[in-house]
């Protein structure tokens, strides 16, 4: 059993508590175990890193101190947190002198040993494609997945550990490897404006409007993201988006994990499917045969 | 579009201290507007990312501070990863938010009655904003609240964060009508929860204030 910390921020424990349910259901299933950062205090952020570096790097490093000392790498779902982690840690390892300021700050010493990783390089890595595979059980041939990587899942490359920016594949990989097809489509790394949802949303509508547009026009049965303000971001204004556009629009936001999931047949209850504003059943009892009753709740 | 450069008009020391901020060197620059062309939110902008970095070389501060610019940009990298001499743009754009809020960092709460005073504060700031609705109050809002959540909770209480900013900015019904849907699916936490380490967090706020001044 692969051991790793997990940190999952505070957009789990709330607005995203499907992501957090399905991510620990799927590798529950797939022998990996994730223990919870105990005490994990929020990484700050962009408010913080649009504020003070050295809060930006003390926040996040404060929550690996735990890791560090259990010799543990850190799972991050949350496409921000992750960000923020990976990016701090990288620093850390880069300059001593920040090192110590930060170590002065959290008044811990800490080495920047661990390694920050989000789902789609821990289900990516080497051994994880064929054990996926072997577990799939749900025939998902017949649906077409927009993968989206936005804007922290894609760039920098290496923070996001995508060897082109421009033209991520992780997540495409994974879905293909539990039997749906992706499309190919021009938004798959654009912003959805998700930080600017609250305090400029006519700005975030705009890039939301062209985000779901674009999948609905190259052919998507649904959106598959990995980052709770993505999700929330495309999936709450869809009957404004429909109204806004002219055409109708229902296009479910899903989390990659969910799909890993149905596919290899986890108990549907335990992936909190009912939380989504976007209803999705109807699209895999068309296309996928199965019985969603009991997802419904 | 005339702009007079003088000494009442430029700030030499203003491009070291960004480029200091920022860790970048911003007069590589040579203009060829790939940031501009790539940025999602350029259109909502009054300068375009590639403006910013040449009044950034003329060394026009007030300008460059006072611009929306800087508030709307969304920190989605595109520039970063496209600038063809590497510099991190979105972290250029990181620094100027830094420097031109540094002065209102200096009043975060760590005690409930100085979080009220905060608030207050803040309420008599936002009545002058509810006149401007303007992208520079309404982020430079956010984010104090952001922070204070953490500074208080450790987390982030997204029901306080909204029931704050809308109180704030004046944006009174901001996203009121989303709120039914998200009780629906069951996505709003009604009870904040308490980081044991809570005093901790608060340590690091009040170091990295200390430490940010003694850099100054």
């Amino acid at each position: 059993m692969t051991k790793y910390a997990y940190y999952p921020g505070c957009s789990l424990h709330s607005v995203a508590k499907e992501y957090d349910l399905s991510m620990k259901a799927v590798c529950r299933a797939l022998g990996i175990d994730l223990i919870e950062i105990p005490d994990w205090i929020c990484c700050g952020s962009s408010p913080a890193h649009t504020t003070s570096h050295l809060l930006s790097l003390a926040l996040p490093i404060s929550n690996c101190i735990w890791a560090e000392n259990q010799g543990l790498d850190i799972i991050a779902p949350c496409a921000s947190c992750f960000s923020r982690l990976k990016i701090a840690n990288l620093e850390i390892k880069k300059d001593g002198k920040i090192r110590q300021k930060v170590n002065r700050i959290i008044e811990e010493e800490y080495k920047g040993t661990v390694d920050i990783l989000n789902p789609l390089q821990l289900f990516n890595r080497m051994d994880m494609h064929g054990e996926i595979k072997n577990l799939v059980k749900i025939d998902m041939s017949g649906i077409k997945v927009a993968c989206y990587y936005g804007c922290l899942l894609s760039r920098p490359g290496d923070i996001a550990g995508e060897d082109d920016c421009e033209h991520p594949k992780k997540m495409d990989q994974i879905i293909t490897t539990i039997g749906a097809s992706t499309c190919d489509w021009q938004c798959k790394t654009e912003c959805c404006g998700a930080s600017l949802a609250i305090t400029q949303p006519k700005v975030a509508f705009r890039l939301v409007c062209e985000v779901l547009n674009s999948a609905m026009e190259n052919g998507a049965d649904c959106i598959a993201v990995a980052c709770p303000l993505c999700q929330s971001n495309l999936d709450m204004r869809q009957s404004e988006v429909s109204d806004h556009l002219g055409k109708d629009i229902h296009l479910p936001v899903v989390y990659f994990t969910q799909l890993i999931g149905l596919a290899i047949g986890i108990n549907q209850e335990a992936l909190g499917l009912k939380h989504l504003i976007t209803a999705p059943f109807s699209l895999f009892e068309e296309k996928c045969n199965l019985s969603m009753a009991i997802a419904k709740g | 579009m005339k702009w007079a450069l003088n000494q009442n008009t430029t700030d030499d020391g203003f491009v070291a201290r960004v480029e200091k901020t920022s860790g970048q060197n911003i007069s590589s620059c040579y203009q060829c507007g790939k940031c501009s062309a790539g940025c999602p939110v350029c259109r909502d902008m009054d300068l375009a990312p590639n403006q910013i970095m040449r009044f950034l070389q003329l060394g026009i501060r007030d300008t460059v501070l006072a611009s929306r610019t800087i508030w709307l940009c969304a920190s989605c990298q595109t520039c970063s990863i496209r600038c063809p001499q590497i510099i991190d743009l979105a972290r250029v754009m990181d620094s100027l938010r830094i420097i031109s809020q540094r002065k209102e960092m200096e009043s975060a709460p760590n005690d409930w009655q100085s979080l009220l005073a905060g608030i207050w504060n803040r309420f008599k700031e936002s009545m002058i904003y509810i006149l401007q609705m303007d992208a520079r109050s309404n982020l430079r809002c956010f984010n104090h609240i952001f922070l204070d959540s953490i500074h208080y909770y450790g987390r982030v209480f997204e029901p306080a964060l909204i029931f704050n900013y809308n109180i704030n900015s004046g944006y009174l019904f901001s996203n009121f009508l989303k709120a039914p849907v998200m009780l629906l699916k069951s996505k709003i936490k009604f009870l904040p929860v308490e980081v044991r380490r809570r005093d901790k967090v608060q340590k690091i706020f009040e170091r990295v204030k200390m430490m940010e001044r003694e850099e100054e």
